[in-house]
């Protein structure tokens, strides 16, 4: 960033290099819109040049980057809510069967369902959780709140999650049971 | 440890945020107690459903769109000017730099002015009848009367009237 301050480009097409798949990915899961997602990863990536001569090494870079994408990812949210959107691509399972790819889809649909419905913090933690994998000390830099609060959002969204999932996953588990046996 | 108590650290057992003593008291309670040991369970097949989400993938080109704008604007914006090295170096200096900065600076001038107050203070006007002396005096202090007087009274000495 240092470099950066001084006007040097190649080094903020470094930073944009080793930190996109963090911030686009985490646009991406909570926005479910990857066109969206690649809006507001471009936009966290300019501010971060535009503040270059303000910006202070308080804490991880990343921290700082991914409290940029929260931000946008939220003020985007409150403007419309998002609409669901099945245009993620799903990623097979090697040597997966088609009907093995088929019960691979319908749960990923289900669990973004699921993620789309819960409240914008409790979704912001757990994607910071489970996909940055960031302590609690770092997503509570990341949205701004105590490492308690972050806690309790995780508690709580996981606890949605797993109503929210229940029903679905009995009914997946009878299916992919009945897809073991009848592929045996 | 009660389960009600181990319930509420599930979530910090399960994330490694747990003190090692109380990850040890959560894991000797989970060993004895089945119901709060299907709660961890519970917790795990949430992880387990997000670990088997596809991961999202940057677009191809997202880079490159990214730095053709940052050079856009880079392009479009005035480079401030520095006219003074000092001058950058202080606007990029933090609050709490630029005060130690501005302390340091205000404290040696006092130091300097305490220690040098002497050589700003005036002389006093010459007394005495050596006319170098008188002259000097002259010049260094301030002397009495108009400054025709003195005009005339430094004339008046240079002739040897």
């Amino acid at each position: 960033m240092r470099a950066v301050q001084q006007g040097d480009l190649s080094a903020f097409e470094q930073i944009v290099l080793r930190h996109q798949t963090a911030a686009w990915s985490a646009a991406c899961r909570f926005l479910n819109d990857p066109a969206e997602a690649e809006d507001v990863a471009q936009d966290a990536f300019l501010r971060v040049l535009d503040a270059a001569s303000r910006y202070r090494p308080t804490a991880k870079f990343q921290t700082y980057l991914l409290q940029i994408v929260t931000r946008l990812c939220l003020d985007r949210v409150r403007k419309k809510r998002p609409i669901y959107t099945d245009t993620l691509p799903d990623t097979p399972a090697s040597g997966a069967s088609p009907a093995g790819r088929l019960l691979d889809r319908e749960r990923n649909q289900l669990v973004r369902q699921a993620l789309d419905k819960l409240p914008a913090q409790q979704r912001l933690a757990l994607i910071l959780r489970y996909d940055e994998e960031l302590s609690y000390q770092d997503i509570a830099a990341v949205l701004q709140v105590t490492p308690k609060a972050v806690e309790r959002l995780l508690a709580r969204g996981r606890a949605a999650l797993a109503v929210l999932l229940s029903d679905q996953r009995k009914e997946l588990f009878n299916r992919e049971g009945v897809f073991r046996r009848s592929s045996v | 440890m009660r389960c009600a108590a181990v319930r509420k650290q599930l979530n910090r057992y399960l994330d490694a945020e747990l003190a090692p003593g109380a990850r040890e008291e959560v894991e000797r309670h989970l060993s004895d107690c089945p119901a709060c040991l299907a709660a961890l369970a519970e917790l795990q097949g949430v992880g387990g459903l997000w670990t088997a989400l596809e991961t999202p993938v940057v677009p191809e080109g997202f880079a490159d769109r990214v730095m053709r704008e940052a050079r856009k604007r880079t392009a479009s914006k005035p480079r401030q000017a520095w006219h003074w090295p000092w001058l950058r170096w202080w606007w990029e200096q933090s609050l709490a730099m630029r005060a130690a900065a501005a302390s340091v600076v205000v404290v040696g001038l006092a130091v300097g002015m305490v220690m040098g107050g002497g050589l700003f203070r005036a002389q006093p006007p010459a007394t005495g009848s050596d006319p170098i002396i008188q002259n000097l005096g002259f010049v260094g202090g301030i002397p009495g009367g108009s400054v025709e007087q003195t005009y005339l009274a430094a004339v008046t000495k240079a002739r040897g009237e």
